[in-house]
């Protein structure tokens, strides 16, 4: 019943009083008091609420979720990073969103077998609940061209989904096609609406365990016009690694291919020869360190990548570049959770600046 | 220099004596770089009681001092005033100028006192002042044309800047109008509107003048905006809502705005005094000054002068009595200046470098109206001409 008020409030909020203002007000009035009145938009973290869930089919579920005032704008195609909190540990995943709305956002989770987030979230995911999001990231966003290819396998779907949405909206000048692969008819995702998005654009619909079995590449063969199309795909690694494989064979221009991977990899690269991936927050902008990068610190690398980073000295002493290290190693000059840009170096595969 | 020394001293060749400064250079930095490692090694719980004992004490002064002024009748009212003094001068130095510094962002327990995340109860856009203050006040001290700081507004403080009519009334004008709404100005000082006035009313512009370089490339409406968001903040919460507040609760809406304007005035007059007792007076800095690493913690010493005063009062100055140490470590909490200013004074002795100290808060301010009085007029002189260590001749 509260929490219902709860959500009713946050919702109109967000929608009439919107992001900016309820961000001006909240980081001007935070305190104690309010920060336990109303810890959804008085905190400093980006989170967001459980508003809605929808089962897609036995094993996927949709989770509608409206995001604080520190969640930045979505495109269609990118993903968010969900933390839960098990038995006192935090665990995070990648989520691709599949709706994008004024203000809120959805992301469909597939259950996998033994998979720690996914079946937490199954079992304990309700209306009301607020949940650690990350900003939305990713390239995997429309590029502006006019003929377009979505391949996907079973929950990659997610992110094609969200792409074949907005380009059916916002561009409907351009000629976009689907290919998806289910393992049987009852796997199928967005069933109902992709029977709807049919009418207006081509989808085939392919099943690995129907009695009319049908593989991703027979239908690629067949495809007409496939190397004019450019194509976003995403899936399980095999199935992705298949589709390149004949795309290469068919000496296709892979520079046209947008490709979402993530990497569910735990075993993070520590040290500081690694080429690491940097994710500054503040500008939600990744930046992945290329041989040229070895060496600098986290502000030059910043710089040769254009992030502007507030900094002055450049030698460690006025303390104007300070950030919050919020994911990975550095070496350097760093202090507890700060560090020092200027002179600090990355030192793992993956590092967070908040 | 070393060239001049040997002329005095022949038996040594030019590569010795600069080997020579050199070590000594290095040396002096060694020195004054452990204290700052001791300290951050240190950081921990003893910082955050701190920064938590002065919010919870701000908190109570404003308690105190809004029912004060709301409840109290008549004239008893202004007993509130001093409370609330209080509580915007904690929250505007002790609390803000020092969490914006980032001195409290490595405690992961305090989210609320990071600077990123910080709120100043103060009409200043903090985003805006960090790139002033942190990034450029406290890297180029004392550098001519480089240091927005030491000639804010259309103030004169050095003989290099051009003189016009409107300098002659310096020191009235900061004293009687530019100080009783100081932090009010801030922000025309960060975002560039003092450079639009210099550029228009003086016959050489902002020559002579530090100007703002735009560094998040904000557009005058994007300016115009974050000026607005930040001092309406303040306005509304001292001058609508607790006069409304004390308005709808029976109480007089004008007693409560009367004694906020006077805490409000006497908080920008006491920050003025404070913040500029503490360069204007000492060497101007060579541009090149910070090019070299070893030479920061030289020309942060030999561009700022500290004043005495007991713990109470330093901490109602927000430490920046403290300013040599401040201008040394800026990112070390300020609590702890008063314990680094002994082993800074012990380097200081052992290296003969210059130390400098007001005798008291008085005879601070009384130097640097002086100097002020002298640049008002075209062809005044420096009342107490020293120049930068850093360029003098080896010793």
């Amino acid at each position: 019943m509260l929490n219902d008020l709860a959500l009713t409030v946050n919702q109109w909020a967000l929608k009439n009083v919107g992001r900016e203002w309820i961000d001006y007000v909240a980081s001007n009035t935070m305190n104690m008091g309010t920060k336990r009145v109303a810890p959804f938009f008085w905190s400093y973290e980006c989170q967001a609420k459980i508003i809605n869930i929808r089962h897609e089919t036995h094993d996927t579920m949709t989770l509608e979720l409206l995001p604080n005032q520190h969640f930045a704008q979505a495109q269609a195609g990118q993903y968010i990073e969900i933390t839960v909190t098990i038995d006192g540990q935090k665990h995070t995943r990648c989520y691709s969103l599949s709706h994008l709305h004024r203000e809120t956002v959805a992301v469909t989770i597939k259950r996998k077998e033994g998979g720690l987030v996914s079946n937490w979230l199954f079992q304990h995911a309700q209306r009301g609940m607020c949940l650690p999001i990350s900003h939305p990231q990713g390239r995997f966003v429309y590029q502006g061209q006019d003929q377009v290819l979505m391949i996907s396998a079973g929950s990659g779907i997610t992110p094609c989904y969200a792409l074949l949405n907005q380009l059916l909206a916002e561009h409907n000048n351009v000629d976009v096609a689907m290919i998806a692969q289910f393992k049987t008819m009852d796997d199928v995702i967005f069933a109902e609406a992709l029977t709807t998005v049919a009418k207006k654009c081509t989808v085939h619909l392919l099943f690995t365990r129907a009695a009319i079995k049908a593989d991703v590449i027979s239908q690629l063969e067949q495809y007409p016009e496939l190397l004019e199309r450019d194509i976003y795909l995403c899936g399980p690694a095999g199935f992705m690694d298949k589709v390149v494989a004949y795309l290469e064979s068919k000496n296709y221009d892979l520079s046209r291919l947008a490709i979402e991977r993530f990497n569910f990899d735990d075993n993070v690269e520590v040290g500081e020869q690694c080429l690491s991936e940097i994710y500054f927050q503040s500008h939600n902008t990744t930046v992945k360190m290329n041989e040229a990068d070895k060496g600098k610190t986290l502000l030059e690398i910043a710089e040769a990548h254009g992030i502007e980073l507030e900094h002055g000295c450049r030698t460690g002493m006025c303390g104007s570049c300070k950030c919050r290290l919020v994911q990975g190693e550095v070496t350097g000059n760093k202090l507890g959770v700060a560090v020092y840009p200027c002179t600090a170096y990355p030192a793992s595969s993956k590092v967070v600046i908040g | 220099m070393s060239a001049q020394a040997t002329a005095f001293n022949s038996s040594l060749s030019i590569s010795t004596i600069a080997q020579k400064t050199q070590q000594r250079d290095d040396e002096i930095y060694q020195a004054f770089e452990a204290i700052k490692q001791k300290h951050r090694a240190d950081m921990g719980e003893k910082d955050v009681k701190y920064i938590k004992k002065i919010r919870r004490y701000s908190r109570i002064f404003e308690a105190v001092g809004r029912t004060a002024v709301m409840v109290l009748p008549g004239p008893l009212a202004l007993l509130g005033v001093p409370f609330v003094f209080l509580h915007r001068n904690l929250e505007a130095i002790e609390i803000g100028h020092n969490v914006l510094h980032g001195q409290y962002d490595s405690l992961p327990e305090v989210p609320e006192f990071h600077s990123h995340n910080f709120k100043w109860k103060a009409p200043i856009d903090e985003a805006a002042w960090c790139q002033e203050h942190n990034a450029t006040h406290h890297v180029y001290t004392n550098v001519f044309e480089k240091d927005p700081d030491l000639s804010h507004g259309f103030l004169r403080t050095s003989a290099d800047v051009p003189h016009t009519t409107w300098h002659y009334f310096q020191l009235p004008f900061y004293l009687l109008l530019a100080y009783p709404t100081m932090l009010y100005n801030f922000n025309s000082q960060n975002m560039g509107k003092g450079d639009k006035f210099r550029a228009e009313k003086f016959p050489l512009g902002n020559q002579g003048y530090a100007t703002f370089k735009n560094p998040e490339k904000l557009t005058d409406e994007q300016i115009d905006k974050r000026i607005d968001l930040s001092v309406w903040r303040v306005l509304v919460k001292e001058y609508v809502v607790f006069p409304a507040l004390a308005l709808v609760t029976g109480f007089s809406f004008w007693k409560v705005f009367i004694c906020n304007v006077l805490a409000d005035f006497i908080n920008n007059y006491w920050i003025a005094l404070t913040i500029q007792a503490t360069h204007f007076t000492e060497p101007l800095q060579p541009e090149d000054a910070i090019d070299n690493k070893l030479n920061w913690y030289i020309s942060q010493l030999d561009s700022s002068v500290n004043f005495k005063g007991t713990r109470l009062q330093s901490i109602l100055w927000g430490h920046l009595n403290y300013q040599i140490e401040h201008h040394l470590y800026p990112d070390i909490p300020a609590h702890r200046y008063p314990d680094i200013a002994k082993d800074v004074q012990a380097i200081c002795r052992q290296y003969n470098l210059p130390y400098k100290l007001n005798e008291s808060w008085g005879q601070a301010i009384g130097k640097y109206l002086k100097l002020f009085w002298r640049f008002s007029f075209k062809d005044g002189k420096h009342p107490f001409p020293a120049s930068a260590y850093l360029s003098q001749p080896e010793a």
